[in-house]
């Protein structure tokens, strides 16, 4: 324990603190341009000096680290002046047009400028840059920077990527990326909140308001399970921008772009706003009451003639706790059926299923701190930083502060750059990979050593006995000297965490990735918090507890989706799964062939237009409601802004139309509602620890016929359907592509920019092609978010749970 | 009550008295205006209508949007809506002041760095609609225009130019020093 004196405050700190640290932690102010929480000192901008008595120099408090005995001053007349002079000299050049700056009023250096005195500096430069115009999302106006390199120093420390730097000399120095290009990075936005002037801003709020036209509510992100707090700006009731402040919610302030641009799919062109009936094939708006009318008195229909197992529906992993536990209620009593799930089941549900199956829990929610502080951390063919990009950036954090990451991924994704060694396999077979490494545990006699159960290790034993490292090395192209490497750093790690997502629109992991994980880290002794597989969207967690699934003997979605004439009507909640689910054409069959669809939907959605009846529903910001992420941890949402048109909250809708069934739910507003969920048994299960043999085969290999496979899944700046509602994303991409390889872009003559034919055994798609580095040989990626090109017609879904990549061939000239 | 009172209140001394003051006023000049048909000039510096400043070089507004008056006016009832113009510089599409609102402080006119609002000597615009007081930007340099025009500028310069270092802000603090396009120099 180190003590020492600031401003005669007798303080204590611990090793490694710097004197800034030490009063911030007792809230002494020290001013501060250049520092951040989340990066290395850097002390360029001079202004955190302090007085050490003892040194004759002023000292730099956020790169002085606190010793024993120091008498620290942070406010004497030495200091105003030194601070004073420091900041006239960065006023050289910072043109001053606050007027016109949108950072005027949360400005850093205006605030200082005002503080200690100098409005205008006694010495003149002007710097002549340009502002930078042409790249999406991010403004940069080089005029205003003051050289902190805050932008530069999160970019790289912090995010991993390194887009930005300064470049240049003296009064020419300026934020850029490589060669003044144009920004083409991630678009996470995190400089925009480090710069402390207004030389990074966002696109989209440029010239909009100022900050004191602005009202801050906190609310949680609506796109991946994370589940981040973001603070939006309101002016007059519409949401401005979106920042991370500092420390706030799960994030700590850490934002990825989805979570700062894509909040206006809110303002999205395609949003409903009155109710929809289909009558003689066209869609005519109609009232409330006549819709609500209308689907109480078809269902009703149904329910008499087929009985009421002829309804099903399928919930959101993107609406609140209160609209799944509404719509569970009103199937299971006013309609009176079972059938009833989300698309946790092409993805979630196999990560529960698989972990029942062997630690014997029913739920495993993840810890988003869990990667740092573990000696070795394994990513198993997961673009983690695109899906779950906060989650994402504490396995960067982990290697920074000495994990070893050892990622397997047939991609180069930010992960894999980041790697302490990266394995890259062939797409598909990290099943294979984890049973190998399953059978050199065994091998070696770990389980001997530690206390753990023998249910099933015969078993294990038996089915892993033929994936030794050369079998290995040969179904997964990964090196066997890398393998056993791999192996024998994980399985001797002091402590290790495995992490890899499962979702409906990754189709590369299937239940048997699971089990093998789950086998692996039981034989090394470790339970499920070693296993970190997050939920996909907002609420995925949440509308699994809420019962949105089948309990009994109901129909999950493979039996309503994918068994065309199996339910006779479908009510569709806040879901599209034409375009995020797999095999399109087949659900698309069946959906056409029910008597009533009822899609319920914020935007008019790809099977909305399928749909005999269309509800609007109230977006993200537009009612109250609770998210649960994927660490099981519920966040109230709050209404920010007045609902889009005629559209009320999902569970309004629902609530409106049993009372219209002759079956009142009796929860009448929010509260009563929100203490129902609250008094719901918590699914608790105790561990039984039984290996789970896990059996990996390709369904569809590549063949002479089809001889590359299609990897379909998310990509950093999109989330499922709901993200191209967005115009600040869609301005990032907004036009679906395939990644191909060069080798394979040079086999099968395509061009990059130009348009290729896939075409799988179930449909072809007509698609841009990118010719990347990233990809290997033999393998295409296709992210699923754009509608218009129908992807996931290619893909097929297996109602086993297996993981199934799709086998394709390319047409470059169709 | 004594005598003195009753012979005061009989011979009604007080109005007596009272009438006295209204007969001599019949022979000194009035002192009242007849309003509607005289009107009184406003003294310099007057807080009348509102009107924004008219750039004589550009013909728009001078204010750019900077909406340091919305922020000190203690009523609320000033509004500035900008937006980013085709060349990424900023426009002022809207400039609203809810007259009704508005207590005439002026310390918009104070705060605004351009000299780019003002309060005319024009006081006459009772109306029967909220709507015909509630000023658009277009309204607001209409009203310039009609009230102030050329004596604007040099109203700004004889009553919102500080002459007198005692009104200047003390040495050393900081403040925003704004070029002012046309006129008020200093």
């Amino acid at each position: 324990m180190i003590e020492l004196t600031i401003n005669g405050r007798k303080l204590q700190a611990r090793k490694g603190m710097t004197i800034l640290d030490v009063a911030r932690e007792n809230n002494i102010y020290i001013p501060h341009l250049c520092w951040d929480r989340r990066l290395k000192p850097y002390g360029g901008c001079r202004l955190c000096l302090v007085e050490v008595e003892g040194q004759r120099k002023l000292m730099a408090s956020c790169s002085s680290p606190a010793e024993n005995g120091m008498v620290v001053h942070t406010d004497t007349p030495a200091l105003r002046k030194a601070r004073k002079t420091v900041l006239e000299l960065l006023l050289v050049h910072h043109p001053l047009d606050c007027p016109i700056c949108d950072k005027a009023g949360e400005c850093s250096l205006q605030d200082l400028a005002y503080k200690y005195g100098p409005s205008q500096s006694r010495f003149y430069g002007e710097r002549k840059h340009d502002p930078e115009a042409t790249s999406p999302l991010i403004d940069r106006n080089p005029n205003r920077c003051i050289l902190c390199g805050r932008c530069v120093r999160v970019c790289w420390e912090h995010q991993g990527v390194g887009a930005i730097n300064l470049i240049g000399r003296g009064f020419k120095t300026k934020v850029s990326p490589a060669f003044e290009e144009t920004l083409d990075c991630e678009f996470c936005g995190q400089c925009i909140d480090a710069c402390p002037v207004g030389a990074l801003g966002a696109k989209p709020y440029k010239y909009r308001a100022r900050a004191w036209f602005l009202e801050s509510r906190d609310s949680i992100c609506p796109y991946c399970a994370v589940g981040c707090t973001l603070t939006l700006d309101v002016r007059e009731g519409r949401i401005l921008r979106v920042r991370g402040v500092d420390g706030k919610g799960v994030n700590r302030g850490d934002l990825c772009g989805k979570g700062r641009f894509g909040f206006d799919f809110i303002y999205g062109d395609s949003r409903l706003t009155s109710p929809l009936i289909r009558t003689d094939g066209e869609l005519k708006e109609v009232s409330w009451e006549e819709a609500l009318h209308y689907v109480a008195g078809r269902l009703k229909a149904i329910k008499e003639e087929h009985g009421p197992d002829a309804i099903g529906a399928i919930g959101s992993p993107r609406t609140t706790l209160e609209d799944n536990y509404m719509l569970a209620r009103f199937m299971r009593e006013a309609v009176g059926t079972d059938n009833l799930d989300t698309s946790a089941r092409l993805g979630y549900a196999w990560v529960l299923k698989g972990v029942e199956e062997t630690y014997g829990i029913r739920l495993n929610p993840v810890r988003l701190d869990s990667p740092v502080g573990k000696d070795a951390v394994l990513v198993i063919e997961s673009d983690i930083t695109s899906t779950h990009p906060i989650f994402g950036l504490k396995f960067l954090e982990a290697k920074l502060n000495g994990s070893r990451l050892l990622v397997v991924e047939p991609r180069k994704t930010k992960l894999a750059r980041h790697a302490s060694a990266w394995l890259r396999i062939r797409p598909g077979t990290s099943t294979a990979f984890l049973n190998g490494l399953v059978r050199y545990a065994l091998a070696g006699g770990v389980h001997l050593k530690k206390e753990i159960t023998t249910e099933g290790l015969e078993e294990l034993q038996e089915s892993v006995k033929d994936y030794t490292p050369q079998r290995v090395s040969e179904m997964t192209g990964i090196a066997e000297d890398d393998f056993t490497e791999a192996a024998r750093e994980f399985i001797t790690a002091e402590s290790r965490l495995l992490a890899m997502t499962v979702s409906a629109a990754e189709n590369q992991k299937g239940i048997e990735t699971v089990r093998a994980a789950a086998n692996l880290l039981m034989l090394l002794g470790e339970g499920p918090e070693a296993l970190q597989i997050p939920a996909d969207y907002s609420n995925t967690y949440g509308a699994w507890l809420m019962g949105v699934r089948p309990l009994g003997k109901g129909r999950d979605l493979y039996g309503m989706l994918y068994s065309p004439g199996a339910v006779r009507a479908l009510y569709v909640m806040g879901e599209d799964p034409l375009v995020t689910m797999p095999d399109a054409d087949r659900i698309e069959e069946a959906l056409k062939g029910l008597d009533l669809l009822i899609v319920q939907d914020i935007r008019m959605s790809e099977t909305a237009k399928l749909a005999d009846v269309i509800l609007p529903a109230a977006s993200w910001a537009e009612k109250e409601g609770t998210f649960m992420n994927a660490e099981g941890l519920p966040q109230p949402v709050p209404k920010v802004v007045a609902a889009t048109g005629d559209s009320i909250a999902d569970w309004m809708i629902l609530r409106n139309l049993a009372r219209l069934m002759g079956h009142d739910l009796g929860s009448m507003d929010l509260e009563t509602l929100q203490d129902e969920i609250s008094g719901l048994p918590p699914e608790t299960g105790t561990q039984r620890w039984r290996f789970a043999p896990s059996d990996w085969r390709l369904k569809e290999g590549p063949d002479a016929e089809y001889p590359v496979v299609l990897v379909t899944g998310n990509i950093m700046q999109h989330s499922g359907a709901l993200s191209v509602m967005s115009k600040s994303l869609s301005h990032v991409l907004s036009d679906a592509f395939v990644q191909i390889s060069p080798e394979d872009a040079a086999k099968f003559g395509v061009e990059d920019g130009g348009f290729i034919r896939i075409v799988s055994r179930r449909d072809s798609v007509f698609i841009k092609a990118r010719v990347s580095d990233e990809i290997p040989e033999g393998m295409l990626f296709v992210p699923v978010h754009f509608a218009h090109a129908r992807v996931n017609a290619l893909t097929f879904a297996s109602p086993d749970g297996t993981a199934h990549l799709t086998a394709v061939r390319l047409e470059p000239k169709a | 009550m004594t005598l003195k009172d009753v012979i005061r209140k009989v011979f009604l001394v007080e109005i007596v008295k009272g009438m006295a003051l209204t007969f001599s006023r019949l022979f000194t000049r009035p002192v009242t205006r007849r309003y509607p048909k005289e009107k009184r000039p406003a003294e310099p510096g007057f807080r009348g209508l509102h009107a924004l400043v008219r750039n004589p070089a550009t013909g728009d507004a001078k204010c750019v949007g900077c909406g340091l008056c919305a922020a000190v006016c203690p009523s609320r009832c000033i509004n500035v809506y900008t937006s980013e113009g085709p060349e990424h510089q900023k426009v002022v599409d809207g400039y609203e002041i809810e007259v009704l609102r508005c207590v005439f402080c002026a310390l918009c006119v104070e705060a605004c760095p351009y000299g780019a609002i003002a309060l005319t000597p024009h006081y006459e615009y009772a109306d029967y609609s909220r709507e015909a007081l509630f000023m658009t930007k277009e309204r607001l340099l209409d009203n310039w225009d009609r009230y102030m025009g050329e004596e604007g500028l040099r109203y700004f310069d004889s009553f919102w130019n500080p002459k007198e270092a005692h009104f200047k802000p003390p040495r050393g603090q900081a403040m925003f020093k704004g070029r002012i396009i046309g006129g008020f120099s200093g």
